[in-house]
């Protein structure tokens, strides 16, 4: 485990050399979270829909926000290169788990350009008035849970990134595969569009897909609109997809690279 | 004419690796796909907002994505510029005798986006189509003129960008708000934000003024008198201009710091 | 012959941010910038003459890259004036690059994946050359670097000594009055390495081209000119004859000497010892030693038994190491 968290202090200072990104992307984050809070609410008229009420849309926009880049699946950084000039057979020779590798340095570098990013969001969004603002967690067990699906749902990310990887080996073409799979796994996730919006026998379809563990389930447990007990059958399922995408991960990845090695790069 | 030697060479260049090239285009198109789905879900849980159904709202979201698209496509050039900067093409052109603006032009295009046009134009034909518009000359013009000054705000945001990457390429990610939250604002009507949220799209980054304001006159609805709509989209040469002294006035300074 | 570039008292100066090194300072960093001034280069004044090939040097860092962005018109400097081909390149831009060429290392003016000829269509466009002028020239570029198989090939298929050659035909193509080269041999083989500077060589004697090259490469030197300008820390340091250089340092010898037995220590007056293994050991003669073959044969002789020995002057590459060290750069 050491080798990790020395991967992931690596990764943290290499984010914090970059402030001015890390605050254009906070400023970023603030603008669309007002303009989805106008925008919503212009749309609700005060109303309540499908068990959203306006004070709740706002906090699930903003939490959206805040950990906006734990939500979205994307090639892992440098991937694309290596896969496309060859380098990656460097890579191979070297005695590391290649996909462990890319993995955690994903991983690590996604927590930490959330790390840096979602308290000032979470801050302001706090001090706004209730019905644009965000609210504190309906109760302490359902925070509880948040955090945990979060967790989860960022480790799930991870994982379906190295699906990406191994599709970017099949098709030569990073930046396509990679924004193909964000644009898709997004749509279902709830990343576009909150997914209470879509019709029901969707909604249903998309409960068995991993999509809406990663940018879905975290926020509606922490707004309320997931009870308890459902949220813990959800975490079950977001659960067993993790194990089931990064076992087909690795062997993907392995088919991948064998493959690569034979035909010499 | 050199612009045609480049339009060749960055076809040839394309389409030496097609499978990217596809992969480029589906990806392009299905994003502008889902985010009208997203407009689609939005009419279908709400009917309206304000006077404005999802037809109105379609052919708002055509003209955004035909206009953002196509800039994207043959401005790429402002819109990457911070690239063109790291890796030394810059002072590549500067030792050309050939205007920069017309070589940057020429420098980088990004055919793949052009798949997003071809939606555009076919999300703005069907919403026309369903909304029964009284076709006149003045419209048509009004569409054409819509059409072409959208394109130069798009450009002179990029330029405003391009400009700013002389001084810093991390503070790029500020002109994502501008383009990218133009582009999101523009898919809705811009009288359901807040006041200031609304003037800012409207009077500093004028979105508005090739599709909102502009479309008000075409489907005949807003309270203002109808040559303000109609006149509308002159805006964004206005805005343009500053836009363009702002990015000559850094190549200068490029010449003076270097990186 | 008539001053092409003169260069007064050329200051330039850059701000750049000051980062340090550690998570602490990471940091810190984070929310305060430093920035500290650079003076890249310092009243550097010179003046080439047209038709002359000047070798440009000094280490990295010097402010080579510098001078040459100013001279093409890419940087304005802080202070100081220039003028070449009685144009001021920042400032007349357009009319002034049209009369040069300019060939960046490491970088690619031609297309990566579009044949060769293509983008040298392009630049036919660019530069505005009439059809039979590109003909001409081309055809002349052709035959001399043996390009004609390249021509249909795209960049990314060609090697390093392929590319810098289409590289120099590129920048050639519109006969610019002078040449700017920045490390034009670098990472090439021998052979070509050869073959460029043949042709650097035979453009400036054919078509009177002034050529400007910098590179790290004495022996590129060596070959191609006996002006050089050498620059260090933004300073001009020397600007001159390279052969005069070259008298200074050629007085110091090496010798190698192979002695009958295995001696312990070596130990020879005005002489130092580089290097001493088994029975054989490296000497150099100090700077008020004057070597004499004669002299040092008997004079040794006198001390060891002596088998063998053989007497070699200091490279290029050395004198120019030698003459960093002596001027701290």
């Amino acid at each position: 485990m050491n080798a990790y968290s020395g991967l992931f202090k690596m990764t943290f200072k290499g984010e914090l050399q970059y402030r001015a990104k890390a605050i254009s992307g906070m400023t970023t984050q603030l603008f669309w979270g007002i303009m989805y809070i106008y925008l919503y609410t212009a749309f609700m008229g005060g109303k309540i829909i499908e068990g959203f009420s306006v004070s709740q849309m706002a906090s699930y926009i903003w939490l959206g926000q805040a950990f906006f880049v734990l939500r979205y699946v994307e090639l892992p950084k440098k991937c694309g290169k290596e896969i496309e000039n060859g380098d990656v057979c460097y890579k191979f020779v070297r005695p590391v788990d290649l996909y462990n590798q890319w993995f955690f340095e994903h991983l690590g570098y996604k927590l930490s350009a959330t790390l840096l990013r979602f308290l000032p969001i979470t801050v302001v969004a706090f001090l706004l008035p209730k019905s644009i603002g965000l609210s504190a967690p309906v109760s302490f067990t359902a925070f509880l849970l948040f955090l945990i699906s979060l967790l989860i749902g960022a480790v799930l990310m991870s994982a379906l990134s190295m699906i990406v990887v191994y599709l970017t080996f099949k098709t030569m073409s990073p930046k396509g595969t990679s924004t193909i799979v964000q644009t898709i796994s997004g749509l279902l996730g709830g990343f576009f569009i909150p997914l209470p919006l879509m019709p029901q026998a969707v909604q249903t379809i998309l409960n068995y897909l991993p999509f809406r563990y990663i940018a879905d389930l975290p926020l509606r447990i922490y707004i309320g609109n997931i009870g308890v007990q459902s949220a813990l059958m959800y975490i079950g399922i977001s659960l067993l997809w993790l194990i089931g995408l990064v076992v087909i991960g690795k062997l993907l990845l392995k088919n991948a690279l064998k493959k690569t090695v034979i035909q010499g790069g | 004419m050199l612009y045609n030697r480049y339009l060749k060479m960055h076809r040839k260049s394309s389409f030496q690796y097609k499978g990217n090239m596809v992969m480029l285009s589906i990806s392009s198109v299905l994003i502008s796909i889902s985010e009208l789905i997203a407009v689609f879900l939005m009419f279908r849980n709400f009917k309206t907002v304000g006077n404005w159904g999802f037809y109105e709202t379609a052919l708002m979201f055509g003209l955004i994505t035909t206009i953002y698209s196509f800039t994207e496509c043959f401005a790429r050039g402002f819109d990457e510029f911070s690239k063109l900067i790291k890796n030394g093409d810059l002072d590549r052109l500067m030792v050309r005798p050939v205007n920069i603006i017309y070589q940057i032009f020429g420098s980088k295009m990004e055919f793949s986006k052009l798949s997003r046009v071809v939606l555009g134009l076919t999300v703005i034909g069907i919403s026309l189509a369903k909304l029964s518009i009284n076709w006149t000359v003045a419209k048509v013009l009004v569409l054409i003129l819509t059409l072409s000054c959208g394109c130069l705000v798009i450009l002179g945001v990029m330029m405003v960008g391009a400009g700013i990457s002389v001084f810093s390429v991390e503070n790029l990610e500020f002109i994502n708000i501008i383009t990218n939250g133009a582009k999101e604002i523009g898919y809705y009507p811009i009288d359901i934000y807040n006041k200031w949220l609304s003037r800012i799209f409207t009077f500093i980054i004028p979105v508005a003024c090739f599709n909102y304001l502009p479309i008000s006159y075409l489907i005949g609805i807003g309270s203002l008198p109808n040559i303000v709509y109609a006149l509308s989209p002159l805006y964004g040469l206005i805005f343009f201009i500053p836009c363009l002294l702002f990015f000559l006035w850094s190549l200068k300074k490029y010449q003076s710091t270097g990186t | 012959m008539s001053n092409i570039i003169q260069f007064n008292n050329i200051c330039k100066d850059f701000k750049i941010s000051v980062r340090k090194k550690g998570i602490k300072n990471a940091l810190i960093g984070f929310f305060k910038r430093e920035h500290k001034t650079i003076e890249a280069l310092k009243n550097v004044s010179f003046e080439i003459e047209e038709g002359d090939i000047v070798g440009y040097i000094g280490p990295n860092g010097a402010g080579k890259s510098t001078t040459i962005k100013i001279m093409s018109g890419i940087l304005t400097p802080t202070s100081g004036s220039c003028s070449i081909l009685g144009f001021t390149p920042w400032k007349d831009r357009k009319q002034y690059v049209s009369n040069i060429g300019v060939v960046f290392g490491q970088r690619s003016q031609l297309w990566w994946d579009v044949p060769i000829i293509d983008s040298f269509e392009l630049l036919k466009d660019i530069y505005k050359i009439p059809n039979k002028e590109y003909e001409e020239t081309l055809n002349e570029l052709i035959e001399t670097l043996n390009l004609k198989e390249l021509l249909n090939r795209p960049l990314r298929q060609l090697s390093l000594g392929q590319k810098m050659k289409c590289e120099l035909a590129g920048s050639l193509l519109h006969r610019p009055k002078i040449l700017f080269l920045d490390e034009p041999t670098i990472g090439l083989d021998a052979v070509t390495k050869l073959a460029v500077r043949d042709f650097i060589k035979e453009i400036n004697k054919k078509w009177g081209t002034t050529i400007i090259l910098t590179t790290h490469d004495m022996s590129d030197i060596d070959a191609l000119t006996n002006k050089i300008i050498l620059i260090g820390r933004g300073q001009i340091l020397y600007k001159g004859s390279f052969s005069a250089i070259k008298h200074k340092y050629d007085r110091i010898k090496q010798i190698e000497v192979e002695f009958k037995e295995k001696y312990d220590k070596i130990e020879f007056d005005g002489y130092e010892v580089i290097s001493h293994n088994q029975n054989m050991a490296v000497l150099k003669n100090l700077p008020e030693t004057t070597f004499n073959t004669k002299d040092f044969i008997n004079e040794i002789s006198k001390k060891y038994e002596v088998v063998d020995f053989s007497v070699k002057s200091i490279s290029v590459d050395e004198i120019l190491a030698q003459l960093y060290t002596e001027l701290k750069l």
